[in-house]
């Protein structure tokens, strides 16, 4: 008790050691703690940006399906579509159903006819939900009837705008040709030209009638929580055991999974360089403090104290110094958060994304608790290695010292 | 019980060198000394004739390099690390010349300090702290801390420390050396009554003559030789 008197005490010995030692493990703990909400606040909207932008949280096809290259794929889509979306709809976390098919079509605007990939989507659901999507012209598909969202280059190809008709071609489930007429609704962007060129989205209902199927192709799902996603997919496997559901990231793993890894490495270097620096610093500040009292420590051994005893007193007071200046670290990162950067931090795209976003800082309790034990951590191998000279020191020498 | 014609310490033929840069030097050259127990011994001597380190090695402050010292029949050379921490919590006293007081407690919890580290239950070290500040005169300085008192008030402080501890021997080193001549010799007639009093050995090194008048016996230290 008497050591952690003697080590709160030693707190205001010298009050600007003291402040200058607090403030370097203030700083350096406040700087981990921050990065690392700031890493999390990150990934966090890098995450709900990519989850917005393409799949939603997750997808179901049939089993097999996203693995292997079928002749007709249409006979291995989903076939009892309203009887999962009930189930789906009853699911607890689950917020929006979006049936999708992908298809090859001809868009004509009657005088030029283009390759193009379609999408039947529920325009008017995920309108809401995909909120990412770039609408560079006109509007996105709401419950405009036959209306079409066309890719940005393939409506120059096609040279429409907003409002101008536009005829699909498509061959049916069936085999043989259909065709439907629709007016250009928007014009959007992916930021992928390629894609870009190739693209148009209409209702998945106009998409059946013109496929002559009642089928859909997959189905994404809008979640309360990511976190909700485990029991979903349980759910849905075990209820139909001929449907097999993908998580986002597991869809897009060469952009989301492959970005978030690379994005961790980085970030876990820049964490090793500040929590070196945060170190030396402390190293540095303890070991001029345990130096100058060489001669108070040759007294305490010389009245029988051991190097041991020397060394729970310096620790002690590594510890109150570490403790006191990671707690105000901690505290000095949420005044942070609750002001200067109430209204996060603007950031560009992230990788297969097109729009900038804000990143908060995601200041977790874990993390909390994480940076306390790093900066008493550090403070208390400051104080070993500062300390160990001096405790080992012979009596006498130290007490010569000056 | 002490005597006072039993011996405390008894050292033979110590030797003791140490180096600055290449230069060895050699502090002590074969001194051989008996203290008896209840007794004032001065080691007088210029600066640098080697009493402070007879005090060291007498102390287990330094290492016994070469000769034997037996303190109440023990022999000091045979102790262990531990042995010597002990040895120096419980039966040793030190008064150094720069005080050495821990400057965040106050003058009580200065004295308490090492009671507290002799394992002494909390009333009982309170009520010797107070009692040793007492007898040093400064039980009304008892909650000022070393740096609210002047330097012979911090001396009397260092000897209270010293003497609450209850130790069979005292060791001080230039203790009247931060201190004017009227406190100086305030202090030294307070230690000698305090000796006098607790039966403890008290041995001193000083080069101030007035010390020497206090001691029941005064060698005279040169070249690191008793002479």
């Amino acid at each position: 008790m008497i050591l952690f008197l003697i080590a709160f005490r030693n707190l205001f010995r010298n009050l600007r050691r003291t402040i200058s030692v607090l403030l370097t493990v203030t700083l350096g703990t406040g700087a981990l703690f921050c990065f690392d909400g700031f890493i999390n606040g990150v990934l966090n909207q890098y995450r709900e940006g990519t989850i917005h932008a393409h799949y939603g949280h997750g997808q179901i096809n049939t089993a097999g399906y996203r693995d292997n290259l079928y002749d007709t794929p249409s006979d291995h889509w989903i076939s009892n579509y309203s009887q999962i979306d009930t189930f789906l709809k009853k699911q607890p976390g689950v917020e929006h159903v979006f049936p999708r098919i992908n298809f090859s079509a001809l868009v004509s605007n009657g005088k030029r006819d283009m390759g193009a990939l379609g999408q039947g989507v529920d325009g008017d659901a995920e309108a809401l939900f995909f909120y990412s999507l770039n609408i560079v012209k006109g509007q996105t598909l709401n419950d405009q009837p036959n209306g079409i969202l066309l890719g940005v280059g393939l409506a120059k190809a096609l040279n429409v705008q907003p409002g101008d008709p536009v005829t699909v071609i498509a061959s049916t489930t069936a085999g043989g040709m259909s065709h439907v007429q629709f007016t250009v609704t928007g014009i959007f962007h992916t930021g992928t030209k390629a894609f870009d060129d190739k693209i148009f989205r209409v209702d998945f209902r106009q998409a059946q009638q013109l496929l002559k199927t009642n089928q859909v192709e997959s189905i994404s799902l809008g979640l309360r929580s990511l976190s909700d996603w485990g029991a979903v997919s349980k759910a849905v496997g075990e209820e139909f055991p001929e449907l097999e559901a993908a998580s986002f990231e597991e869809l897009d793993t060469v952009y989301y999974q492959h970005s978030v890894k690379w994005l961790k490495s980085q970030f876990k270097i820049v964490m090793i360089v500040i929590l070196v620096i945060v170190s030396l610093g402390i190293f540095n500040s303890i070991s001029t403090t345990v130096l100058e009292r060489k001669q108070e420590i040759g007294n305490l051994r010389a009245n029988g104290e051991s190097s041991w005893d020397i060394m729970k007193l310096l620790l002690c007071e590594g510890a109150v110094i570490g403790f006191v200046g990671s707690l105000m670290g901690i505290l000095l990162s949420l005044l942070v958060n609750f002001t200067v950067l109430k209204n996060g931090i603007a950031l560009p795209p992230g990788p297969g994304l097109t729009r900038d976003f804000i990143a908060f800082l995601r200041l977790q309790p874990e993390m909390a608790v994480w940076t306390l034990c790093m900066g008493t951590g550090a403070a208390i191998m400051a104080t070993i290695f500062s300390g160990l000279r001096v405790a080992r020191m012979s009596i006498g020498e130290a007490l010569r010292s000056v | 019980m002490t005597h006072k014609n039993s011996a405390l310490y008894v050292a033979e033929n110590l030797h003791f060198s140490y180096e600055i840069g290449s230069n060895k030097i050699e502090a002590l050259k074969g001194i051989s000394i008996t203290i008896p127990q209840s007794s004032v011994i001065c080691l007088a001597g210029p600066s640098g004739s080697g009493k402070s380190t007879l005090l060291s090695v007498l102390g287990l402050i330094e290492p016994i390099q070469q000769g034997t010292i037996r303190f109440n029949d023990q022999d000091l050379g045979s102790l262990n690390e531990t042995q010597k921490n002990h040895l120096r919590r419980y039966q040793i006293g030190f008064i150094f010349q720069r005080f050495h007081l821990l400057p965040v407690l106050s003058a009580q919890e200065n004295v308490e300090y090492f009671l507290a580290r002799q394992g002494i239950p909390r009333k009982e070290r309170t009520q010797y702290a107070l009692e040793a500040l007492e007898s040093v005169g400064l039980y009304d300085y008892r909650m000022k801390k070393p740096l609210e008192m002047s330097g012979g008030q911090q001396q009397r402080v260092a000897i209270a420390r010293a003497l609450a501890k209850k130790p069979t021997v005292i060791i001080a080193d230039e203790l009247t050396a931060s201190l004017d001549q009227n406190t100086g010799k305030e202090i030294m007639s307070l230690l000698r009554t305090l000796s006098e009093q607790k039966g403890a050995s008290v041995i001193l090194a000083s080069h101030d003559p007035m010390v020497f008048g206090f001691a029941d016996r005064c060698y005279h230290i040169k070249n690191g030789e008793i002479v």
